[in-house]
C-alpha cells in the first residue's frame, strides 16, 4: 500500500492519460487486522502497523475503491 | 512535480524487485474468510477451491465491470485467476477472457484452475509485466484489475498500455488500494508495505 495515491490522484492520473467518463465506485476500508489476512503482509510489517498507526486510523488505514472510465472513440 | 508524481519516479527498480520478491514467495492467497468479504455466494459457486484460496484482491471489478457476452476480456494482475474465470462466464465461449500476470507460476497456477472450472476453452493466461501488455493495439473490449495498479511505481505506463491494448470505446475498470492520509514513515519505508 505504500505505491498507493490518494483517491482523487487517481481518478485525476486515469483521466491525465486519456480516459473520459472516470467515475469512482464502491469503497471498502482496508485495516490492519484485514491486511493480516494478506500473505504480502508480513507479520513484521502487520505488528510495526499495529504499533505506529493510531488507534482511530488502524480500521481504515487504507480504502479500496473501483475506478471506471472509457476510452475515447 | 506534483506529490503523486513522485511516487512513480523514485526507485522504481527497487521497488519492482521488492514486489516481485515478495510475491514470488507467497505459498497461498488471503484465503475464504477475504474473499467471503468481496464476493457473493452465487459468485464464488463452481469456482475450484484453489483459485478461492489464491485470491488477493481488494474488491470485485467483475461486478462492476458490466461485462458482456462475446467480450474481450484482459485481467491485469491476474494471480491465481479468480477474476479472470469469473469475468470468462460473463462473456462465455464467444468472448476471450485474458489473465496476465507477472509470475510463471502464477500463470501456471491459474490455467489449473480455469481448466477446473471449465472455462479454459476461452480463457488463457499469459507472462507479462503490466507496464509492457504483451497485446496488440485495441485488442480488448475491457480492462479489469484488482489491488494490482498501486504495486506498480509506473501507474501513468501501466495507464497508457491500458489505453493502448484498449479498443476505442473500451472500458477500464479497477478495484485498487488509495490511501489519503500519508501512512507513518517506518510503515512507508518498510520493503514489504510496497507489496501489500
Amino acid at each position: 500500500m505504500s505505491g498507493a495515491l490518494a483517491e482523487r490522484a487517481f481518478a485525476l492520473k486515469i483521466q491525465k492519460m486519456g480516459f473520459e467518463a472516470v467515475t469512482l465506485g464502491e469503497r471498502i476500508p482496508h485495516g490492519v487486522e484485514k491486511a493480516a489476512l494478506y500473505p504480502l503482509f508480513t507479520p513484521e510489517l502487520i505488528q510495526l502497523m499495529r504499533e505506529v498507526i493510531p488507534p482511530e486510523r488502524q480500521d481504515t488505514v487504507a480504502v479500496s475503491l473501483v475506478a471506471k472510465a472509457r476510452k475515447p472513440f | 512535480m506534483k506529490a503523486d508524481g513522485n511516487k512513480d519516479m523514485l526507485f522504481q527498480d527497487e521497488i519492482n524487485q521488492a514486489v516481485r520478491a515478495a510475491y514470488a514467495d507467497i505459498d497461498h492467497g488471503a484465503g475464504r474468510s477475504a474473499v467471503d468479504l468481496l464476493y457473493t455466494e452465487e459468485e464464488l459457486a463452481g469456482l475450484p477451491p484453489e483459485a478461492v484460496g489464491w485470491a488477493l484482491g481488494v474488491g470485485n471489478p467483475v461486478r462492476h465491470a458490466e461485462l458482456r457476452t462475446g467480450e474481450t476480456v484482459l485481467d491485469i494482475g491476474s494471480g491465481g485467476g479468480i477474476d479472470t474465470i469469473l469475468a470468462a462466464r460473463i462473456v462465455g465461449p464467444t468472448g476471450r477472457a485474458i489473465g496476465l500476470d507477472v509470475l510463471d507460476q502464477m500463470v501456471r497456477r491459474a490455467r489449473a484452475h480455469a481448466a477446473a472450472a471449465g472455462v479454459e476453452g476461452w480463457t488463457e493466461f499469459v507472462r507479462g509485466e503490466m507496464e509492457s501488455i504483451p497485446l496488440p493495439d485495441e485488442s480488448v473490449d475491457v480492462v479489469i484489475s484488482n489491488g494490482v495498479i498501486n504495486l506498480s511505481p509506473r501507474k501513468s505506463r501501466v495507464l497508457a498500455e491500458i489505453r493502448r491494448v484498449l479498443k476505442p470505446g473500451g472500458r477500464l475498470c479497477v478495484a485498487d488500494l488509495t490511501v489519503e492520509d500519508e501512512l507513518p514513515p517506518e510503515v512507508t519505508a518498510n520493503e514489504a508495505a510496497w507489496a501489500g
